[in-house]
Order: structure tokens, then C-alpha cells, then sequence
């Protein structure tokens, strides 16, 4: 079999792949409680007919869930987010781009430790309104900082 | 690059070797199968066990044809192979049944001793991973709920196979012959013919080594791809092979399909069974929500980082195997996904412990270089340390432990309530051997097989499990009101001369309640009553013959 010839992969791009893991998990999160976030406002509901032919003694394990779902979102936009980086950043000087990844990981790891800290306080108050400001002021934040950067390369 | 530390002689090498293997099997045998018996029905009536193997083996060993004859939860080959072991080892029976458990549990971990050792070229790190696999798969409940056994579909033996595909892969990188593949490739339609969830999840990880493999690191991989059709193909074709000659013609009937695929379709698209993800953090299990978690994230990273090793063209084509490994197990994850039990994370684990072993290779090639010796020992010594005291170890009754007292408790518990001599001599009267016999009682199971007749109820154990001398009732292992008149019409259709029924549930001997709670009960007492009579009791059954003025 031809298998194809690979180079040795050097300590720079060893560590820019483990930081390009990082950030595309961290990146998939974020996307994942956003979608947790959407889904909230669309109660899940069982099929009737169903539950009407089910036995009465099962209706108490009758548990519909996105948790699935959400699983394979999470892990789904993980595999897109990293190949696009990967696609996107060969373009990139590596040095360059080995600098600016490590303040941006503290950045979004930040952000997930945030929403991650919401969302357990949902589960266990039931209180969602803390994780939906969280949510949306990082949305917002990462809005601002796009477009501040879209300005900042115009000028 | 190979590690160049920790290099023990080739005498020193096969001793371990040889002492780890002997250790796997010991640490697994359980020499009085008949107390942890006792003990698993003191704690669950045998109900998984039931559910998992006993019933569906028995059934399959006599010749009757799953989903045709009776359902299976797990499958069609894993309770004819199970079945079929047991037998040679001595006949069908709880006992040998476990026995076969331990067989099939010891070359398991022994085959996943086997490929790290070759995978991964270092023996301490092996057996750091076996020390792991054995401590989080089997000995990681706690003092309440320590028996693996007690759950066998949480058990290795509902993922036999997978350890062997992997050696397989590895075979097939390492040697560049072609047969392996066309091993691995056999091996998974095996385990799709064995256990059809873990199968499948095995056959997706397949066609996903085969994607990355033709896609990425074969050059002109479309000259191939007469023999890429036949590596997809071959699984199936080694399944359906497999299925056909168990249940024959019926493989091509619509209703075979539909009970295959019957629960699998309420759990997943209905959400029966279900439990919320974050289970463990309301239950206040934050190690198991948290460890969980991280089997998960450690899946994800791997791949990523791997694929993005592909992506630059700067893997090694080994490194596909931990990568398959990865996607394996966020495939068997799903279970936990859906099924998130705050503990049910161990019966997915295997490939995290391979892949927490490739990530200490990792690590010590190329970040720990001058340590990495050091570090592993210690690892060693602290893993071993933590198996052999942890509680889960120490209760379980291994050569290394003998039973406490609670096992002599529970066998004489298990004596007093399972005293079904009587009654098996009472279905011995009235049938013939391997006469299909239907039977209503919380151990058809059992009964059936110590009288050597077949069941003839399609759900084998037909009633959720209770303990004969109380006044209980758990209900019929029917889901839907379909699945209950399908049973219904059967017996109605074949209207069997005799029928066995716990007195307790024929002669209104539960309390009320259990009547009203379990309409289903009624009606079949009722009937009972409306078209036999009894002719004849034992212990705990009574003997029903069906009234000749009604015709069937």
C-alpha cells in the first residue's frame, strides 16, 4: 500500500495543534450552551400517541431529551471548527499565530468557565437568568471585539 | 521514537508479562459463584442478569429464534455464544454461566494487556494500563453496589470484541499485510452479529478508520476501491451470515426487523429509560459528573489534535490508531449520553484508559523526556495501590478475599426464597422435556431451566422480578399496550393444555393495589381463571389445565 510520506512534526506546531485543540473545544462549548440556551425556549414534548400506548406503569420513565443530540453537536462542531482553523491558519505565520493563540485561550476559556459556572446554577437553582446575561455578554463582547478589529484594519 | 527509558530485561519482561496475566484472571475468578449468586438476588432478584444472558441464552441454546421466538435486549449471537459456552463448561446454569463471564472477562483485559504492549512498546506503561482498565471497569463501584456481575451489560463482555479490532488495526500498520485488515474487518461483523448496539458503534468506528485511512493517508486510494467496497461490505455480510443461521428465513420478514429495532427506537426517538446528563451533579456526584466529563473532552482533544496531525501531513500512520480508538469511544459514550446513571460511564471506559496510556506515551516522548521513567513507576505503584485497596477490590470475592459475612446472610435468604424444588418437580409432572411451557412467575427463568423445557412466552423473563414469599408484583416485561396483546392473542391462539402461575397472583393472594395499579395483572388473571382450572400446586405455582369445553 502507498501510504502517503509525513514529516516530522516540529515542538512549534506540536504546541499549535494542542492550542488549536484547546480553543476549537472551547469554541464548541460556547456553541453548545448557546444551543442549550435556544432549545430552552422550545420545550421538548412527547409523541401522545405514543404515551398512549405505553403501560401507565411507564409513564414516570417517559424522558425526553436533547442530550444527544447536543452530544453530537458538541463533538460535530469541534471536528468542523478545528479543520477550518487548521484550513485558515496555514495561511498564517506560525510564530505569529502561536503568540496571539495563547492570550486568546486564557480569553475563551475564560468565557467558558463563565457560562459554565451560569449553567450550573441553573441546574441547581433553576435559575436562568444569570445564564442567559452571561451568554449574551459574551455574544456581545465578541461582537464588539470583531467589529473593533474590522475598524481598526479599515483605518 | 521509542521511549529509552525503563527498559527491563527480556527475562524481567516475560515475567511481568506472565504475572499480569496470571493476576488478570485471579483478580477476575470468583471461586464461589453460587454465594455471589445469592448476593446479586438479595440486591436485584437477578434482574439484569435475567434480562442480559439467562433468559435470551436459554431460549437460543434450545433452538428457539430471537425476535421470532423471544426478544432479546442485547442482541442475537452474545446469548448463543454465551449460551453455548456455559454448556460446555458444564451445562446451562447460573453458575456456569458466570463462569463463562469470568472467561470471556479474563481474555478480554488479557487481549487489552496484549495490545498495549505491542501498541505502545513499553511494558510498565501496560501495565499501568491494565491496573486502570481493571480498577475503573470492574472494581470501581463502591461497598453498595460492587458487583460488576450484578450488571452484566456493563460488563466487558457486552464489548468483547472491540479490543480485538484494535489488535487487528495495529497488526495491519505495523506488518503492511493485508490480511489483518481483512481481519479487523471479519472481527466487526462478529460483534455486530454478537451485541448489535456496541456492534454497530464498532462498524461506524470502521467505516471511520477506513474514511481516514483511503482519504487521508493512502495515495490514489481510487484504484482501490474494489477492496474498499468489500472491507465495508465484509462486516455485514459476516452479521447477516451470522444472524441467518440462527434464525433463518425469518431474517427476511419485516416483523423480525421491527422487534430488533422496538426499543432501541423507544429510548432513542421517544426517550424511555432516559436520564439527564447532569444526573450526577443533582444526585451530588460531582467526581463521576466531573470524570465523565472528561472521558468525553479526552475523546474530543485526541481527535482533534490527531486529525490536525493529519490535516498538516505530519502523522505517523500509528497514529491513526488512537485516533480510531477516540472515535470508538465517543461512539460507546452515547450510552452514557443517554443513559447517564452518574456511574455508567464505567462500562464505556476501556478506550479512555488506552487513550490516558497514549497520552503518558506522549507526554514522556516528547515533554518529560528525563522524568518520564520516574513518573511512570510512580504512577504504578499508585494505580496498583489504589486497586488493590479500594472497597470495590477488597468486598470482592476473588482467590485474594475470602467472602464475609454477608454472603453467608444472603445464601441463606436466597435458600429460604428461592426454595423452587417443589415447583420444578410440578412442571416436570404436567410437560414433557423440552416442551415450550408458559409459565407466569418472577423465575421463570430459573424454573425453566432446572426443569429443561423451553419457554413459550416471546418475553423471556416475562415478569419484572419480586421475591416469591412476599406479597409483591413488579409488573410484565411488556413496554406498550401492543406488545401486551401480541402476548394476549399468543396465548389465546395456541391456548397451551397447561399453563404455571404463582399462587400469589392467581388466588388474589397480593394486596389489592397491585391489582388496580397493574390492569394488565388483572386481565390475565381473569383469563386464567375464565378458561382453566387448577389441576395440581407445588411451592409457590399452581398447575392450570385449560377447560376442554372451550374450544381454543
Amino acid at each position: 500500500m502507498n501510504i502517503r510520506k509525513s514529516s516530522q512534526v516540529s515542538f512549534l506546531e506540536d504546541s499549535r495543534l494542542i492550542f488549536l485543540s484547546a480553543l476549537s473545544i472551547f469554541w464548541a462549548f460556547q456553541l453548545l450552551m448557546s444551543a442549550i440556551a435556544v432549545l430552552d425556549f422550545f420545550p421538548i414534548s412527547f409523541s401522545l400517541e405514543f404515551k398512549n400506548n405505553l403501560l401507565p406503569e411507564y409513564w414516570g420513565q417517559l424522558r425526553p431529551e436533547r442530550d444527544l443530540f447536543l452530544y453530537r453537536l458538541f463533538v460535530i462542531s469541534a471536528i468542523i471548527i478545528q479543520v477550518s482553523m487548521i484550513k485558515a491558519g496555514s495561511r498564517i505565520p506560525k510564530t505569529y499565530f502561536l503568540k496571539n493563540l495563547k492570550i486568546f485561550i486564557w480569553i475563551e476559556l475564560g468565557c467558558c468557565l463563565v457560562l459554565l459556572g451560569a449553567w450550573l446554577i441553573k441546574i441547581f437553582t433553576g435559575q436562568s437568568i444569570l445564564f442567559y446575561l452571561s451568554l449574551g455578554s459574551i455574544i456581545l463582547g465578541k461582537a464588539a471585539f470583531l467589529q473593533k478589529e474590522n475598524l481598526e484594519r479599515i483605518q | 521514537m521509542r521511549m529509552t527509558y525503563l527498559k527491563p530485561a527480556i527475562w524481567l519482561k516475560k515475567s511481568l508479562d506472565f504475572f499480569i496475566i496470571v493476576f488478570i484472571f485471579l483478580a477476575i475468578y470468583i471461586p464461589d459463584q453460587a454465594a455471589v449468586l445469592a448476593k446479586i438476588y438479595t440486591h436485584d432478584r437477578w434482574y439484569h442478569l435475567d434480562s442480559f444472558v439467562m433468559g435470551p441464552g436459554w431460549a437460543s441454546l434450545n433452538g428457539l429464534k430471537a425476535y421470532v421466538d423471544f426478544s432479546s435486549q442485547y442482541g442475537i449471537g452474545m446469548p448463543f455464544i454465551v449460551g453455548h459456552l456455559a454448556n460446555l463448561l458444564g451445562g446451562f446454569s447460573y453458575e456456569n454461566v458466570f463462569l463463562t463471564f469470568f472467561v470471556l472477562a479474563g481474555f478480554y483485559f488479557t487481549a487489552c494487556y496484549i495490545f498495549l504492549r505491542v501498541w505502545l512498546s513499553n511494558v510498565w506503561l501496560a501495565i499501568l494500563g491494565i491496573l486502570l482498565a481493571l480498577k475503573m471497569q470492574m472494581f470501581l463501584y463502591d461497598a453498595s453496589d460492587f458487583f460488576v456481575w450484578k450488571h452484566p451489560s456493563g460488563s466487558v463482555v457486552r464489548y468483547f470484541f472491540d479490543v480485538g479490532f484494535f489488535i487487528f488495526l495495529w497488526l495491519f500498520l505495523r506488518f503492511d499485510k493485508k490480511i489483518f485488515l481483512t481481519m479487523a474487518a471479519f472481527w466487526v461483523g462478529l460483534a455486530v452479529f454478537y451485541i448489535t448496539d456496541s456492534g454497530v458503534y464498532l462498524f461506524i468506528t470502521w467505516l471511520s478508520f477506513l474514511l481516514v485511512y483511503y482519504g487521508f493517508l493512502v495515495d490514489r486510494w481510487y484504484k482501490q476501491w474494489g477492496r474498499i467496497l468489500i472491507h465495508i461490505s465484509l462486516p455485514l455480510v459476516v452479521a447477516f451470515v451470522g444472524w441467518f443461521f440462527l434464525v433463518g428465513e425469518s431474517l427476511w420478514q419485516v416483523s423480525f426487523w421491527k422487534q430488533m429495532t422496538e426499543y432501541i427506537a423507544f429510548i432513542t426517538t421517544q426517550g424511555l429509560d432516559a436520564l439527564p446528563f447532569f444526573l450526577g451533579l443533582q444526585e451530588k456526584l460531582y467526581y463521576d459528573f466531573i470524570l465523565g466529563c472528561i472521558v468525553a473532552g479526552a475523546y474530543v482533544f485526541t481527535i482533534l489534535y490527531l486529525l490536525g496531525l493529519i490535516l498538516l501531513k505530519k502523522s505517523d500512520k500509528f497514529d491513526i490508531v488512537p485516533l480510531v480508538i477516540s472515535i470508538y469511544g465517543l461512539c460507546v459514550y452515547h450510552y452514557f449520553v443517554f443513559r447517564s446513571a452518574p456511574q455508567s460511564y464505567r462500562a464505556v471506559i476501556i478506550p479512555f484508559v488506552f487513550i490516558v496510556c497514549f497520552w503518558i506515551d506522549w507526554m514522556s516522548k516528547r515533554k518529560f523526556q528525563e522524568q518520564s521513567g520516574k513518573i511512570l513507576y510512580l504512577l504504578v505503584v499508585v494505580v496498583g495501590l489504589v486497586l488493590l485497596f479500594s472497597s470495590a477490590f477488597l468486598r470482592y470475592p476473588n482467590v485474594f478475599h475470602p467472602l464475609d459475612q454477608s454472603f453467608a446472610d444472603d445464601t441463606e435468604m436466597f435458600l429460604d426464597d428461592l426454595n423452587i424444588g417443589q415447583d420444578v418437580a410440578l412442571i416436570d409432572r404436567w410437560t414433557i422435556p423440552q416442551e415450550r411451557v408458559t409459565l407466569i412467575s418472577s423465575f421463570d427463568v430459573a424454573l425453566l431451566v432446572k426443569a429443561n423445557r423451553k419457554p413459550a412466552l416471546y418475553y423471556f423473563p416475562f415478569l419484572n422480578a419480586r421475591f416469591m414469599r412476599m406479597k409483591d408484583f413488579g409488573g410484565i416485561k411488556v413496554i406498550t399496550w401492543k406488545q401486551f396483546s401480541n402476548v394476549y392473542e399468543k396465548i389465546e391462539k395456541n391456548a397451551p393444555l397447561h399453563v404455571f402461575i404463582e399462587k400469589k397472583l392467581l388466588l388474589k393472594g397480593l394486596p389489592m393495589i397491585y391489582y388496580e395499579k397493574y390492569p394488565l395483572l388483572t386481565v390475565l388473571v381473569k383469563y386464567m381463571h375464565d378458561h382453566y382450572r387448577i389441576v395440581d400446586e407445588g411451592h409457590y405455582l399452581v398447575a392450570l389445565e385449560r377447560q376442554k369445553f372451550i374450544s381454543p
